[in-house]
């Protein structure tokens, strides 16, 4: 009888069990779920937009909540797996939320609003780059906080050419995921647009820890290009760095949001972490924005420290964007929350944000950071906006 | 189908009919979601369970198979306006075709299976230690080839835009089919024989049983299992990556069947359940735990652990699994006369 004996006491304890884990519904709050990584290559930018998150539903609450409800916002950790990921969305869901904040990524992110699209209801990204997290690939009713590759690729390009007049650039592509692949085509291609030369694209893919071969080839370059784009991703990227400043190389390093990292500042140190530049989201100073003070202020009170990356901000504002829409909208309801994305303009920590309706892909239109590292530590040198940008 | 055996197949389809309507009608579409990838999961184990539970060979490179039937099945279900987008190299013989979400799993199934024949027949030659090696490298060299085979793959990257086909109601029937079929083959003649060999190698090879066309004809059934239940995977999880189909996914299902007992079709089954209950009990522990803050850091990782640690506990205990030897209908019927 072990069999089925067995078995349909199993089945028995196991429905028992969801019927506890099933929580009421309350019909005084709304739920934002989130399915953002606190483990894996995703936690460093994904934890931070959830601290940041959370400051906002505080401060949210504390002038009184949303539409007059309370807000409450469930994440269970996402793993950095897709398929984590996509069952956590469906089970925050599950649990009533009303509006869905995604990874901070593409390959990661998908798969919550993709779910969020299942459900009707709008999903944003926290700071999701790749053009493909557009409405075409994911739905009418999903977003994401941050520029496209396509602006990041354009800022860094002219950055390079315009402002600094470095003509020739290598370019080193990590093939891990949507977002690395495609930062460094829209660099290349609009390098190439305002008439740099690209000496050569390599590749290198997130875990192999070794750069020797890429190193080789670099220093085979009968010249020495003006700038060396990084397309990659922590933790690999401090690794990439690092091997190309030991063997001696100063060159200027460019990449995109995924250097804005404290363990990045760290692992390069006072030694390596020079004539760095990368297109960030935001800068955690006045100089940025008016309100990032206050938000500083309250992300001290609340996790008791100082902020260390930019990427908290991107959780805040993701909260605030979708507060500001559901108050517009009236409702949490997925089409008219939608609808107010779509028709208007959001001042946010991270720069003002609007979108092109759903046909054009819920492209972004924002200003991005510019941030240079000298000495091991950030600074921010002013907002930038690409003059024209590649089509995605 | 004698006595012993329809019981035993009556014993597999109960609980899976059982959490199927539970799933369906208690009205929590997470647990619908769990049933869906335990039917499939069952595919999975069941299949391992065909080549492994009668060769006695340890096969490392299902979940390749799985990958196979993944992804040459979302490759003819993908949205055509959407192919450009997802599969930007995609070679433009595939550009335009298009199948039905079932057709392409049948495809898929069958990839995997020509697959599996092709590269299996040399290594089948091998046996013991050789053969559990190969198999890993097997799974390696598979994986490396999903990674880097961009036009079709996409990458490391996730492959989206897979339409959602698979059912509750799909995954449960196929995983009866997938029992009946392992029944089946467990006594027919090829897997008498494979069993035969798998006690004494010697033995049987003198008595003329061919032993490497026996193992390659388990390992490719096997595989024509994993690349089915990969289709459906892919249909019913509609976006993904080569990572899945690696190493943790390759644990998991070997989990089950060692847990359950490679040996026996009721062992694979159980096991298959035993796990999916343990995995989901322990997760919403996890969940529970790290919400209510019950400890001052967060719980990471509980699940893997206590799965490794009841592996463990199991092979240590009963080396055999949960059920060794005997088919459930047997014991049942034994019981009966006793009783």
């Amino acid at each position: 009888m072990v069999f089925r004996g067995g078995v349909s006491r199993l089945v028995l304890a196991a429905a028992f069990g969801m019927g506890l884990t099933g929580s009421a519904m309350a019909e005084d709050e709304i739920i934002i779920g989130g399915a953002l990584s606190l483990t894996g290559v995703q936690a460093p930018l994904d934890e931070a937009g959830l601290k940041g998150a959370e400051v906002a539903v505080k401060a949210l609450n504390d002038q009184g909540g949303l539409l007059g409800k309370k807000i409450k916002l469930i994440n269970i950790d996402g793993k950095s797996d897709p398929v984590t990921v996509g069952n956590n969305a469906i089970n925050v869901i599950d649990q009533g939320a009303e509006l869905v904040i995604a990874p901070c990524d593409f390959d990661f992110g998908g798969p919550a609003s993709r779910e969020a699209q299942n459900a009707n209801i709008v999903g944003i990204s926290t700071c999701a780059s790749d053009p493909l997290y557009s409405s075409w690939s994911l739905g009418d009713k999903q977003f994401t906080l941050s520029m496209w590759n396509t602006a990041m690729g354009a800022t860094a390009a002219e950055y390079a050419f315009k402002e600094r007049g470095w003509k020739s650039a290598y370019v080193v592509t990590d093939q891990f995921i949507a977002y690395t692949k495609s930062l460094s085509k829209y660099f290349t291609q609009h390098f190439k647009d305002l008439g740099g030369e690209v000496v050569l694209e390599d590749a290198y893919t997130q875990g192999a820890q070794d750069f020797s071969a890429q190193l080789a080839r670099l220093q085979a370059l009968p010249e020495k290009p003006d700038v060396i784009f990084i397309s990659s991703y922590m933790p690999d990227l401090g690794t990439i760095i690092r091997a190309i400043r030991e063997v001696g190389i100063t060159t200027p390093i460019m990449g995109g949001d995924s250097y804005d990292d404290p363990s990045l500042f760290e692992a390069l140190g006072e030694r390596f972490g020079n004539e760095i530049y990368f297109v960030g989201h935001t800068w955690m100073g006045a100089e940025a924005h008016p309100d990032m003070g206050k938000f500083i202020e309250l992300y001290k009170a609340q996790h008791g420290s100082e902020p260390d990356t930019s990427f908290v901000a991107t959780g805040w504002d993701t909260v605030m964007l979708m507060a500001q829409a559901v108050k517009i909208a009236g409702s949490t309801d997925g089409a008219a929350v939608a609808k107010a994305l779509e028709e208007n303009e959001f001042d946010l920590l991270t720069g003002k944000l609007s979108y092109s309706n759903a046909e054009l892909g819920h492209q972004p239109n924002k200003s991005a950071a510019l941030i240079g590292i000298s000495g091991g530590k950030p600074s921010f040198l002013g907002w930038r906006r690409a003059e024209s940008q590649p089509a995605p | 189908m004698n006595n012993s055996k329809l019981i035993t197949f009556v014993a597999i389809v109960i609980p899976v009919l059982a959490v199927m309507l539970a799933a369906r009608f208690l009205g929590f579409p997470v647990f619908e979601r769990i049933a869906t990838l335990l039917f499939i999961n069952m595919i999975l184990v069941l299949g391992l369970q065909a080549f492994m539970g009668n060769s006695g060979i340890l096969s490392f490179a299902h979940i390749a198979f799985m990958g196979i039937g993944a992804y040459t099945s979302s490759l003819f279900t993908i949205p055509l306006q959407m192919r450009g987008m997802v599969l930007p190299d995609l070679y433009p013989v595939l550009k335009p075709i298009l199948l039905s979400p079932y057709a392409a799993i049948a495809v898929g199934a069958v990839a995997a299976m020509l697959v599996a024949a092709l590269v299996a027949y040399p290594l089948m030659r091998l046996s013991d230690a050789a053969a559990v090696i190969t198999s890993f490298a097997l799974l390696v060299v598979m994986h490396t080839i999903m990674v880097n085979w961009s036009e079709v793959t996409n990458g490391p990257r996730t492959l989206f835009g897979v339409p959602k086909a698979t059912t509750i109601y799909l995954a449960a029937g196929g995983a009866i089919l997938a029992a009946l079929v392992a029944l089946y083959f467990k006594e027919s003649r090829t897997g008498l024989l494979l069993r035969a060999v798998r006690d004494d190698e010697i033995a049987a090879g003198a008595m003329g049983a061919n032993l490497s066309l026996l193992r390659w004809k388990g390992f490719v059934l096997s595989a024509l299992f994993a690349g089915f239940a990969g289709g459906l995977w892919a249909h019913f999880i509609t976006s993904y990556q080569p990572s899945a189909f690696y190493l943790k996914e390759t644990f998991v299902i070997l989990g089950m069947l060692v847990i359950g007992g490679a040996g026996t079709v009721s062992g694979a089954v159980l096991g298959t359940f035993v796990v999916t209950f343990a995995f989901e009990a322990l997760r919403a522990t996890e969940n529970a735990l790290n919400s209510s803050s019950v400890f001052p850091w967060q719980l990471v990782g509980l699940t893997e652990i206590v799965l490794a640690l009841a592996m463990i506990a199991v092979l240590v205990l009963r080396p055999g699994g949960l059920i060794e030897a005997e088919e459930f209908g047997a014991t049942w019927r034994k019981w009966r006369r006793r009783g």
